[in-house]
């Protein structure tokens, strides 16, 4: 909420001004700050200037025609350029900052209409200690501006709109430009001491960031190297049949029951339903469900080579034992799984492609290729195997259920994908056999507007050209 | 030659990595907003945005995706409707490790239910590493309760990769046939 009845907004032109800044500036006085700022392209009626010197060129051509111009400016900039007749922002911009920067304008403005001063009295108007002119309030974004306890604003804070009158004010700056509480401050500040820092941690989001690490840059045989891998990869998990328009054979059909797979999911479905952690004896080896977390704890890795043939061989009655643990049992595995959090997987990816190397394209001998399904939902894809195709199988299924065969038409892609999808999202329990039920989940409609820079952009994310 | 610019927004409670999300995604270098944290904030991260955060995916020359990041604190809900003014897309961040997902899940889509309705949404579920509970099944189940349909991703903010997966589901969850 504005005081829309003490202020009038600071009338501004933009000079010089990258896009970005530009784009944030007008959002701002369009929206919070149009009760602060209003934008004119009327010299007359200017009462300041914005201009962003950090903008190539942007000091150059002030000092060359706007150098006699009485009108403050803000300055937006990393750095104080300590100009005169000036406010400076630091940047990045804040909502704060520019309040600040045009109550001090608008205090420099109203000090010199009401008593024509000398410098120095424009000094005292403008770094006052107290709230001294009370008449003159800040910008408000609550509708009462109230009187409020003086506050210091540290060189250090975020707030540093430093105003320079002359070169002989300069002494002063060090002195509180608003000894009245920001109104700003009131929704951040909630009476706790504060302590100043920078307005930014940046940097520190530099270095989390995974796209700000310097990377080796790669030689062509690395890339290629890369690329055949990734290919080989995503035969193992779908195979390579190729489409044919002869029914689908039996030696494209599988029978998961009599694969890891099947045990595996038997496993999970057991989990969850008892909401115990439950083991997987497949001698040597043991995987451990835990239905809460959704993890698997296993020395197995789902990238060996190892596991290809574990998931690809057929299992022997008798080979592979379930058992829920006991709470004994639980807490040794806890033990163990603080010792060895390597051996800790995502269960939705180790399901995912423990069906994807067992069906290895095939499809489970009970599915009825002529029968419409629907899923459910989306896989969590950032966590598992993707292959070619698949974001794109999930929208159009999801969106609306269909057989196998009609969404690689529909998406003019190999059908193997769209079976490996199958295989995966039936193991991760996403799929729907009874389209009925989930056409009212549905709510949404796709939309189709600006679809041209939707289909760029979803290239341009997949590392292609925009 | 005019140019063509279309809006992502993404919001979720505080410290739920909206403003790493778009600082890992963004071709610029990101606008943020961020203030030391001086009320309950401060419990889960120094800073915060208190007027949002701005990024850009340059998609041609003259066409861009403006990604703008909603403060999280529930008393900047003000800026809620103008920042989605025109958008295209919701992207919902979800930081596993508070007290209450759910009930996050429930404010975040009431709040935003008209612009949900209008357009699409996809929600990221992230600081998995720290909390499993709830998982990925909960917030499927969840968001059935609540009467949407939005896929649902485990992501890490910091990743261009997740974060791009999550644009990728909006922008198919928008048009099904896009390529």
């Amino acid at each position: 909420m504005f005081n829309k009845s003490s202020q009038t907004p600071l009338i501004v032109e933009l000079m010089d001004i990258s896009k970005q800044n530009e784009a944030i500036l007008k959002f701002f006085i369009s929206g919070v700050g149009s009760k602060v700022f209003k934008i004119s392209n009327t010299s007359t009626d200017v009462e300041a200037y914005i201009i962003d010197y950090d903008f190539p060129g942007a000091q150059a051509r002030w000092d060359e025609n706007y150098m006699d111009s009485n009108k403050p400016r803000i300055i937006l900039a990393t750095l104080d350029p300590k100009a005169a007749n000036s406010v400076w922002v630091g940047k990045p911009l804040s909502s704060k900052k520019l309040i600040e920067a045009a109550t001090t304008i608008k205090r420099l403005q109203k000090t010199a209409t009401a008593t024509p001063s000398t410098s120095t009295q424009d000094n005292d108007a403008i770094h006052e200690k107290t709230p001294s002119i009370p008449e003159i309030k800040p910008f408000s974004l609550v509708n009462d501006t109230k009187v409020t306890i003086p506050k210091k604003v540290s060189t250090e804070n975020t707030t540093t709109a430093t105003l320079v009158k002359s070169e002989s004010l300069e002494n002063n700056q060090q002195k509180p430009l608003n000894p009245t509480k920001n109104p700003i401050d009131e929704l951040v500040d909630n009476s706790t001491p504060r302590v100043d820092q920078p307005p930014l941690n940046l940097s520190e989001n530099k270095q989390d960031t995974q796209k700000k690490k310097i990377k080796k840059p790669k030689t062509a045989e690395e890339i290629a190297a890369k690329v055949a891998k990734q290919e080989q990869r995503w035969k193992e998990l779908c195979g390579e049949s190729e489409d044919s328009s002869e029914p689908i054979t039996e030696e494209q059909r599988y029978i998961p029951d009599n694969y890891f797979i099947g045990k595996l999911t038997g496993a999970v479905r057991l989990a969850k339903q008892s909401q115990q952690v439950v083991e997987i004896k497949a001698l040597p080896h043991s995987i451990f469900i835990l239905p809460n977390e959704h993890q698997v704890f296993t020395e197995l890795s789902i990238s060996d080579e190892n596991f290809i043939q574990f998931s690809r061989n057929k299992i022997k009655q008798g080979e592979m034992s379930i058992h829920i643990l006991s709470s004994i049992e639980t807490g040794k595995l806890e033990m163990q799984m603080n010792q060895l959090p390597e051996c800790i997987h995502s269960l939705e990816s180790f399901l995912w492609t423990s069906s994807l190397l067992a069906s290895y394209g095939r499809l489970p001998i009970t599915l009825n290729l002529d029968k419409k399904t629907a899923l459910k939902y989306w896989p969590s894809f950032a966590r598992i195997e993707a292959f070619p195709y698949s974001m794109r199988i999930a929208a159009l299924w999801h969106h609306s259920p269909d057989t196998l065969i009609e969404i690689a038409n529909k998406l003019a892609i190999p059908q193997r994908y769209v079976f490996a999808f199958y295989n995966g999202a039936v193991a991760l329990d996403l799929v729907e056999h009874d389209p009925k039920k989930v056409k009212k989940q549905i709510k949404a409609k796709p939309k189709k507007k600006g679809s041209g820079l939707i289909s760029r952009l979803f290239k341009r994310l997949l590392g292609g050209a925009s | 030659m005019s140019v063509v610019n279309r809006k992502i927004i993404f919001t979720g409670p505080v410290g739920s990595g909206k403003t790493t999300a778009i600082i890992s995604i963004s071709d610029i270098e990101p606008v943020t907003t961020d203030q030391n944290a001086s009320d309950m904030t401060q419990k889960r991260k120094n800073n915060t945005t208190v007027a949002m955060d701005y990024g850009v995916i340059n998609v041609s020359e003259n066409e861009r995706v403006h990604l703008y990041g909603t403060p999280g604190q529930e008393r900047f809900d003000f800026m809620w409707n103008i920042l989605t003014k025109g958008g295209i897309g919701l992207i919902l961040l979800m930081d596993n490790t508070r007290q209450d997902p759910y009930q996050d899940l429930k404010f975040y889509t009431r709040a935003f239910k008209e612009f949900i309705d209008e357009q699409q949404m996809v929600v990221g579920v992230t600081r998995m590493d720290l909390q499993r509970t709830p998982n990925i099944d909960n917030y499927r189940r969840w968001l059935d309760e609540l009467g949407y349909s939005a896929p649902v991703f485990e992501v890490d903010a910091r990743s261009r990769k997740d974060v791009s997966v999550l644009i990728q589901g909006l922008l198919l969850s928008l048009d099904p046939g896009v390529s």
